[in-house]
């Protein structure tokens, strides 16, 4: 299992790869916005099960990388959880619709988190 | 600015900190500097947000830098502190800043309406920073004491 953590912040980074190790996740690629995360994807052969995306970053910002994620139809089907301080229902709704699979509002608890993700990778 | 907009910010300071940190932050009496008042707190790291929207100002979580260290450790599940690097510690204090003013935004409404949009993150670092609002904002500001140490909220605003 592979999962690719994009967030600005090295320290929501941090936080989140110690919940995938403590789940037993170890091998985790980081990426600081949607632009470094595409080629982070071209470099591990888009071979990534699961994504953990920030909405606010700088370059290309969550949804952008959702909805250019979503456009490539051998992409499509790889999960993806919003992590983000964005709460209100509109953006939810909006980051549903443009393909998360997941929506976790920051602040979490590692075990808020820990749910999201084993309701979509098991 | 209207005294009930804090309480959006002191319930955001607080809960972020139970969750993501595991500590209470307990807030103390709330003091208002009005436009031209001089500044007097002083911090050492200071996350700063830009607020815009029907309501403009920014918000403000200033710490010194012992409290910083010690809470930014804590949030990120250092083992030891010292070893966090200036950055570290800054990067800490703005994704903390971040999910108090995200937390608020999505608490401050009016009529139902949305009333602010928030800036990304910037962290102020120095030995006796202070914070003053843009001309004609009034800051309400609110100690939190913490068994990592006294930290201050400072929320400076106007509505339209």
């Amino acid at each position: 299992m592979k999962i690719l953590l994009i967030d600005d912040s090295a320290t929501m980074r941090k936080i989140q790869r110690n919940v995938l190790t403590q789940m037993g996740y170890e091998e985790v690629v980081e990426a600081e916005n949607g632009e470094d995360a595409i080629h982070q994807m071209k470099v591990h052969d888009f071979a990534i099960d699961l994504i953990l995306c920030d909405w606010n970053m700088p370059k290309m910002n969550g949804i952008e990388f959702v909805r250019k994620i979503r456009s490539v139809e051998n992409l499509k089907k790889i999960p993806i959880i919003m992590v983000t301080t964005e709460a209100e229902r509109e953006r939810i709704v909006e980051a549903i619709q443009a393909g998360a699979k997941g929506y976790v509002v920051k602040p979490f608890t590692p075990e808020i988190l820990k749910e999201k993700i084993k309701e979509l990778v098991g | 600015m209207k005294s009930e907009y804090i309480t959006p910010f002191v319930n955001a300071v607080q809960s972020t900190f139970q969750t993501m940190i595991g500590i209470d932050a307990k807030p103390g009496k709330p003091s208002l500097r009005k436009p031209g008042e001089p500044v007097t707190a002083a911090y050492q790291v200071c996350g700063v947000i830009g607020m815009s929207g029907a309501a403009k100002g920014r918000v403000a979580v200033g710490f010194s830098g012992d409290t910083a260290r010690s809470v930014v450790a804590s949030f990120v599940g250092a083992q030891d502190p010292v070893a966090l690097t200036p950055a570290d510690i800054a990067d800490g204090v703005g994704e903390i800043t971040n999910m108090v003013a995200g937390a608020a935004k999505a608490a401050v409404h009016k009529d139902g309406q949305e009333m602010i949009n928030i800036s990304i993150p910037n962290v102020l670092t120095g030995d006796t920073l202070s914070i003053a609002p843009a001309s004609g904002h009034a800051s309400i500001i609110v100690p939190f004491e913490t068994v990592k140490g006294v930290f201050h909220l400072e929320v400076a605003f106007k509505t339209e």
